[in-house]
């Protein structure tokens, strides 16, 4: 495995994750993958290699990013089951291994709709919910909501610019009445709102979850001041790993102020703690973080 | 005296001019101030009246690149070039090879039928997020896309700022440059881009054996798609300034029997499509290149002068016409010198101040099918290849890889463009002797 590939496919994992939730994100790698099978040419023994190696350096992306890597598990379980259909030539092990993958998509597909229906029951009329980023809450629960006839308003927070302008344009698309407002002001609106709702790209063993950068300090406020925090995720967003083992990416950038040079440091992602969260829904209905190891599927 | 500079006063205007011209090559201010500035020093001094100065304007030339300007600023607009870029992407699926051949087709079209510098400031930014994100060295595609925008610019009366001007001083319509230029424009296509690929083939191997690559390319592609459909497209003001700009081409092809200047055409067709796209004209205003229109006004008049004084007779008579009655010399002389010194210095202000030296030598030696000319034009426009200074196509893309973290420097520049630049202007020669001995 070359580390340049490693390296590439990070960094567009990092820039999807920004556009789509990581839900959306794992169902753009399955899609990338099934279209790579159909073009890739290779000897037939090379053919469970490159599988593999794909697969290695989507479970080592940094930052980790669930469903996909759950999902890949459960996909090299089933060739492994299969025996990787290995007395067969390679045009019938490409199209097995695609039946497979859309088979995964199908799957997360389902799981992904009972999300939003799950979802649905938290959304009542006159509800004021704060959102901050691409996440499932953004793309599936509240267009569906929407579509149902509920009266809600949103507040957005304004962060980084790429995510801010892609919920502002999902809102304005399915016609929900939002108001944008920088992160740090949100301490005049707590009159106004009454839930926050945020996705995680995973849900870790150890009684934490990792989400999107700028999640850890919204969720603080909103916990001090007594805001329900609803989290959004599908069953394949929870991993039997900790949230130390979730490769999050450190980003150093060379910055200029004022006649003075500095280093900007950043992390791509982050860790907050579920205790802070008050509801956790997932497309099995509300569970309880006590439970939660129960519903690893990997 | 007729034929000798007017020694004495001949020499503000020369100094003035030399002084211009250094400060645009050393890029000691900007270049319309320069020129502009070197105006007022003549007007002052009582070497030229405002009257004069004005006369000495060519008015076709600036119509015809304020009309196309406008043009090209509202396709820009309309988000067509947008949709043309990630669509070529698209198509490539990420394999080196197609990624230079279609992206090198568009560039040459577009700068052929535009120009070469919008072309780059939208071709060069998604070469290099499409090679970057491939892991691929971005250096070698925006190099080649440079070049190629010169080569693509050389064909046709609008492609590149020299062919406007021998166009509208000299009289050539757009089916003549086509006609006669586009023989040998294609084939310099051609080899130049296969000697690109030669000299880059380790890195053009295709991907479709790596799967990881695969999966990388197709991600992508759904970035590149996320990020450029976030630009607005306008589908009216697409179809409305598409349709006035092939209807500009068209105008410019069926000259002979319209009898409309193609500088006529493209400011009348961009009037048009201002009234019926009802754009914000001070906003397109706003993105008009004053600054090359002012700089092209200037120029005139200063190589203006220079003609009322005699200087340009003195320097036909003295430099290019000692080469002798050879017309084959001659036009390779004006091919050859054209080449280098565009390479090296901004071809606007060579061209101007050749088009006089040229109608001065074809005067003594008249060379049939215009065929000086046409060595002017493929000198001027493919040796801007030489050095990154030699071209606006080649400065602006260098400026944009720059900001994207590509650096390029002169060096890296001149290496592959000297020995390109060499190819194209030694087939230019073969084509233009071949013209020549059919010609006389």
């Amino acid at each position: 495995m070359s580390t340049v590939d490693q390296k590439i496919l990070d960094s567009l994992f990092r820039d999807i994750v920004k556009f789509y939730s990581s839900s959306q994100t794992s169902l753009i790698t399955l899609g990338a993958m099934t279209k790579a099978i159909n073009s890739l040419e290779c000897e037939d023994d090379m053919f469970r290699a490159q599988i593999s190696e794909v697969c290695k350096i989507i479970t080592n992306s940094q930052p980790r990013m669930f469903p996909i890597d759950n999902l890949i598990i459960l996909l090299e379980h089933e060739l492994e089951k299969n025996n990787f259909f290995e007395d067969k030539d390679i045009s019938i092990r490409k199209s097995a291994t695609i039946e497979i993958i859309e088979d995964i998509v199908t799957r997360l597909k389902y799981d992904l709709s009972e999300l939003a229906n799950q979802g649905l029951d938290h959304i009542t009329d006159g509800d004021f919910i704060i959102l901050h980023a691409v996440e499932e809450p953004v793309e599936l629960l509240l267009p569906e909501a929407k579509k149902m006839g509920k009266e809600f308003e949103v507040l957005i927070l304004r962060q980084e610019s790429v995510k801010t302008n892609r919920v502002i344009k999902i809102m304005e698309k399915n016609q929900i009445k939002f108001t944008v407002i920088p992160e740090w002001d949100l301490i005049h609106h707590f009159d106004k709102v009454n839930k926050l709702f945020i996705g995680a790209y995973a849900i870790t063993a150890d009684g934490k979850f990792v989400s999107d950068s700028g999640t850890s300090n919204i969720v603080s406020e909103c916990h001090i001041h007594k805001l329900p925090i609803y989290l959004f995720a599908p069953i394949l967003e929870i991993t039997s790993t900790f949230s130390e083992d979730q490769n999050i990416f450190l980003k150093e950038e060379s910055g200029y102020a004022s006649g003075v040079d500095y280093t900007l440091i950043s992390h791509s992602c982050d860790i907050v703690s579920l205790d802070l969260v008050d509801h956790i829904i997932t497309d099995q209905g509300e569970i309880s973080k006590d439970k939660l190891g129960g519903y690893c599927i990997v | 005296m007729e034929h000798a500079v007017q020694h004495t006063s001949a020499l503000i205007p020369i100094i003035v001019f030399l002084v211009v011209y250094a400060a645009i090559t050393l890029e000691l201010v900007n270049k319309a101030a320069a020129a502009l500035a070197g105006v007022g020093v003549l007007v002052v001094l009582h070497v030229l009246t405002e009257h004069q100065a004005v006369e000495f304007i060519d008015f076709e030339t600036l119509m015809l690149l304020t009309g196309m300007m406008i043009l090209v600023i509202l396709i820009k607009q309309s988000g067509f070039f947008t949709i043309v870029s990630v669509k070529i992407a698209e198509f490539t699926k990420g394999n080196p090879v197609k990624i230079l051949c279609l992206f090198s087709v568009v560039t040459a079209l577009m700068s052929a039928f535009l120009d070469n510098v919008t072309t780059v400031l939208i071709i060069i930014p998604i070469i290099i997020e499409l090679t970057r994100g491939m892991g691929l060295n971005p250096k070698n595609y925006v190099l080649s896309q440079a070049i190629i925008s010169n080569v693509g610019g050389a064909a046709t009366l609008i492609g590149d700022p020299p062919n406007v001007i021998i166009g509208s001083k000299v009289g050539l319509s757009f089916n003549q440059f086509i006609l006669n230029l586009s023989p040998v424009i294609i084939p310099i296509f051609i080899i130049v881009l296969v000697y690109i690929w030669f000299i880059n083939r380790i890195e053009f191997k295709p991907i479709n054996t790596s799967m990881v690559k695969l999966v990388s390319v197709e991600l992508l592609l759904e970035k590149i798609r996320f990020e450029f459909s976030n630009i607005k497209v306008d589908q009216k003001l697409m179809i409305k300034s598409l349709a006035c700009t092939i209807l500009a081409i068209l105008l410019f092809i069926t000259q002979t029997l319209t009898g409309l200047a193609p500088g006529v055409v493209a400011l009348g067709m961009a009037m048009v499509l201002l009234i019926i796209s009802q754009a914000n004209v001070e906003h397109v205003l706003e993105e008009v290149e004053w600054s090359t229109l002012l700089f092209f006004t200037g120029l005139f008049i200063l190589v203006g002068a220079l003609e009322e004084y005699g200087v340009i007779e003195w320097m036909a008579h003295n430099i290019f016409m000692n080469v002798g009655d050879n017309p084959y010399v001659i036009v390779l002389v004006v091919l050859w010198v054209s080449g280098i010194v565009s390479g090296f210095l901004d071809n606007i202000p060579f061209t101007i101040t050749m088009i006089p030296i040229i109608h001065l030598m074809l005067e003594s030696n008249p060379i049939p099918n215009d065929i000086l000319w046409w060595a002017l034009a493929l000198g001027a426009c493919l040796g801007g290849n030489i050095t990154m200074i030699g071209s606006s196509a080649n400065i602006v893309s260098v400026g944009i890889a720059k900001k994207y973290g590509v650096e390029i420097s002169f060096i890296d520049f001149m290496k592959k463009g000297l020995l390109i630049t060499i190819i194209s202007l030694s087939i230019s020669s073969v084509y233009l002797v071949m013209y020549l001995k059919m010609s006389l």
